[in-house]
């Protein structure tokens, strides 16, 4: 397990914006290693100058989360890089993830992009990071959304690749957590370009999200999203595995 | 008492269908590869729903064979395409079809495998597809409210455990309670034919 004293070493997918940004920033904050895995690499590799500066190490890797061997030569160079790995984070989604569908009327070329980034992309890195999370005792941490509990009207594809995930999740802990990795998924309700996006496509969604909040507002990648996927890295979660944490204020609900 | 309802689904799902009195509306065969290169088969099976009569109760059961527990690290591509990715698609187009075919004020019913919580190590991708579906159908519910149609599921373990056949039995009850569920049931979930 990642223990005090061992610089942890994780690889969050998709973190060239938005949630995935705030988590690496999150584990940077720690002096944790962080390897920002993204296609868009000048985004990519500006997030990991953030991780540096908040006080880690940031490193962008090229990644393609639907691409088996992208995804394997990710991992692989992170792992001769540092010498271990001890956490991925799977944050990508689909760039269609915010566009508003009637679900009857969805493409299954849509439908495909949907899987293959959520879902393939989550077994890709189950698979390929799977020896060395067992050979550093690490921790697997899947992104769902409060959308794969409820549903949702307008965004059914996404909906059902988040709830997909956390069936996953809640299998690979069994399975795994006898070689002593941890599985879990974090469902944020965050500030980010994609939420900003559907809210943009759909004008009623700000006010079904917003309007009865506990809170009143969205939570902040960096600050309130990424302290809870870095607990669930860390040492400090040791005992978690097979759950889903809402971090959304409070908002979806679901205990 | 309930119509006898449209039932439609893959054809391991034919004994459930007979246990619900009517015969089974078989989806096309697809086996998807990792391109999807066959879909425009399930695409040209959801056009042909747009054109079809309304049904007022429909049954949804994408059941694959039963297969093996499996490490997904073990799972080769072809292998998780096939398990997962096929379901996956097949569930979301028929669910997505018969919710729009319902007639209003009618009754919609997914009938999906779903692991034990506890003996659910080797059945990651029979889990991923359970909750899948669940949220499928909570989306669906959302957008056919209005019309007064009700889209619940039932799940059941009972295949994946060998379960024997009076557990089906138990299943068959469970989706004609749906079917028959009032009005102002928009979506239920039921875990039925689990207790072997």
């Amino acid at each position: 397990m990642v223990t005090a004293g061992v610089r942890p070493v994780v690889v969050v997918t998709g973190a060239s914006g938005g949630v995935g940004r705030g988590i690496a920033i999150a584990c940077g904050a720690a002096g944790w290693s962080v390897w920002v895995a993204a296609r868009r690499s000048v985004e990519g590799r500006r997030v990991a100058e953030e991780v540096t500066a908040a006080g880690g190490s940031g490193n962008f890797v090229a990644c393609d989360v639907g691409d088996g061997g992208s995804v394997a030569s990710a991992l692989a160079l992170v792992v001769e890089q540092e010498g271990q790995l001890t956490g991925v984070v799977h944050n990508a989604t689909s760039g269609r993830s915010p566009h508003p569908v009637v679900a009857a009327d969805v493409p299954m070329g849509a439908l495909r992009d949907h899987v293959v980034v959520s879902v393939r992309g989550a077994y890709f890195l189950a698979q390929h990071a799977h020896p060395h999370l067992v050979a550093s005792r690490g921790s697997l941490v899947l992104l769902t959304s409060e959308a794969g509990f409820q549903g949702t009207r307008r965004l059914a594809p996404y909906a059902a690749v988040k709830a997909a995930v956390r069936g996953l999740a809640r299998s690979w802990a069994r399975e795994w957590g006898p070689d002593g990795v941890r599985v879990n998924c974090v469902a944020p309700l965050a500030d980010s370009p994609a939420l900003a996006e559907a809210m943009a496509a759909d004008p009623t969604m700000a006010e079904r999200v917003l309007g009865r909040h506990p809170m009143g507002r969205l939570g902040d990648p960096v600050d309130d999203v990424g302290p809870v996927v870095r607990f669930l890295l860390s040492d400090e979660a040791r005992y978690v595995t097979g759950a889903t944490v809402m971090v959304d204020g409070g908002n979806a609900p679901i205990t | 008492m309930i119509e006898t309802p449209w039932v439609v689904g893959t054809r391991p799902a034919r004994p459930l269908a007979e246990g619900l009195g009517t015969g089974l509306h078989e989806l096309p065969p697809v086996v998807l590869d990792s391109e999807w290169s066959r879909a425009p088969v399930i695409e040209e099976w959801q056009e042909g729903e747009r054109a079809a009569p309304a049904v007022d109760r429909a049954v949804v059961a994408v059941w694959p064979e039963v297969r093996e527990p499996c490490s997904v690290v073990d799972l080769d591509l072809a292998g998780w395409t096939a398990r997962l990715e096929t379901d996956f698609a097949l569930w979301f187009a028929a669910l997505a079809a018969t919710g729009a075919r319902c007639a209003p004020g009618g009754r919609v019913v997914a009938v999906v495998d779903r692991p034990e919580g506890k003996d659910s190590a080797g059945w990651a991708l029979e889990s991923a597809s359970a909750d899948a579906v669940e949220v499928m159908v909570r989306s669906l519910a959302q957008v056919h409210q209005d019309r007064g149609v009700g889209l619940h599921v039932v799940t059941t373990s009972a295949r994946l455990s060998g379960a024997p056949p009076a557990a089906l039995a138990e299943v068959v009850g469970a989706v004609a309670l749906l079917l028959s569920a009032g009005a102002g049931v928009a979506t239920a979930v039921i875990r039925a034919g689990s207790g072997w």
